[in-house]
């Protein structure tokens, strides 16, 4: 494969997209991020490229959503490739809904402090991450949940949970 | 050759079971053989069936060079289609440097839109595949 190496041009696009996403209401740490991140990875920059010429608001959010994920799979990634027990396909299901039921708990406790719009401000997560973390079965990771316990003033007890990734 | 199963793949799968997009017959008689063919790759009729198999084609409709999707119609309860990204590389694992078939990730397609941001995804998977930044869940 052949290293992305962004160009001048690229660079100033990457920047230009970046200003819009800070006026869309993005916070510093997730563009910051994601600055850094196009600068390396093609499929990062690109993702911004289609954010910058997308209108439809839902796709945006899909796109920042996928980008955050990214984001936050690569600052928590290995040094080598590093192999985690297998899961087996009769165990996904009932994996699933621990997760799932892992979620929608600790969704209740975020309405109840005050919503995904304040955590989204309070944590730095975007929004539409926040909404996509809680309605899917995808096993959270430790980091997001250590932002969403600091934001909200959660206990470590309060956010264990056997399924984090 | 080795068939790797990616963590984001292993993530996607639950996604996909939780929300019932296959059931388990879907993904014993189906799903999980075809992936097996990538083990004698690209030695199988399947690979030659466009309807099966293809190149990944980026969100500037460009090919993306070691990236392929394998492709299901009809699974499910309805007329659910499913993507699984692979992609072929030759990379080092545990001291040993050989060309393996890695399971990226799995969607069910809803429109090109997320087609595109699927493809990107791939794009920064494989990368990080190439670096060693990865985990994975063993192989088939």
């Amino acid at each position: 494969m052949i290293p992305f190496i962004t160009s001048a041009a690229q660079k100033v696009r990457v920047y230009q997209i970046a200003a819009n996403m800070k006026v869309a209401g993005l916070e510093n740490e997730f563009i910051a991020n994601l600055v850094e991140m196009a600068s390396e990875y093609e499929g990062a920059y690109n993702l911004m490229e289609l954010w910058g010429t997308e209108e439809n608001q839902n796709e945006r959010n899909e796109i920042i959503s996928d980008l955050q994920d990214e984001i936050e799979d690569l600052l928590t990634a290995p040094k080598k490739p590093t192999k985690k027990p297998y899961i087996k396909f009769d165990d996904l299901e009932s994996i699933a809904n621990d997760v799932v039921g892992f979620k929608q708990h600790l969704k209740t406790l975020v309405d109840n402090w005050g919503g995904i719009n304040k955590l989204a401000r309070e944590s730095g997560i975007p929004q539409p991450s926040l909404s996509r973390f809680f309605n899917s079965a995808t096993m959270p990771r430790r980091t997001t949940l250590y932002k969403i316990a600091n934001a909200m003033g959660l206990s470590e007890k309060e956010i264990i949970t056997d399924w984090a990734a | 050759m080795e068939v790797i199963i990616t963590e984001w793949a292993k993530q996607s799968y639950l996604d996909l079971r939780q929300s019932q997009t296959f059931n388990r017959i879907d993904y014993k008689f189906t799903m999980r053989p075809d992936a097996e063919l990538l083990k004698i790759y690209p030695h199988d009729p399947k690979f030659s069936l466009s309807k099966f198999w293809g190149p990944a084609i980026d969100s500037a409709n460009k090919i993306i060079p070691h990236g392929f999707k394998m492709k299901w119609h009809n699974m499910g309860n309805g007329n659910v289609q499913i993507r699984l990204l692979v992609a072929i590389l030759t990379t080092d694992v545990s001291g040993i440097t050989e060309e393996r078939a890695f399971l990226c990730q799995s969607y069910a397609k809803t429109g090109s839109n997320q087609d595109k941001r699927e493809m990107e995804k791939l794009k920064i998977r494989m990368t990080r595949i190439v670096q060693g930044k990865y985990f994975y869940r063993g192989s088939l």
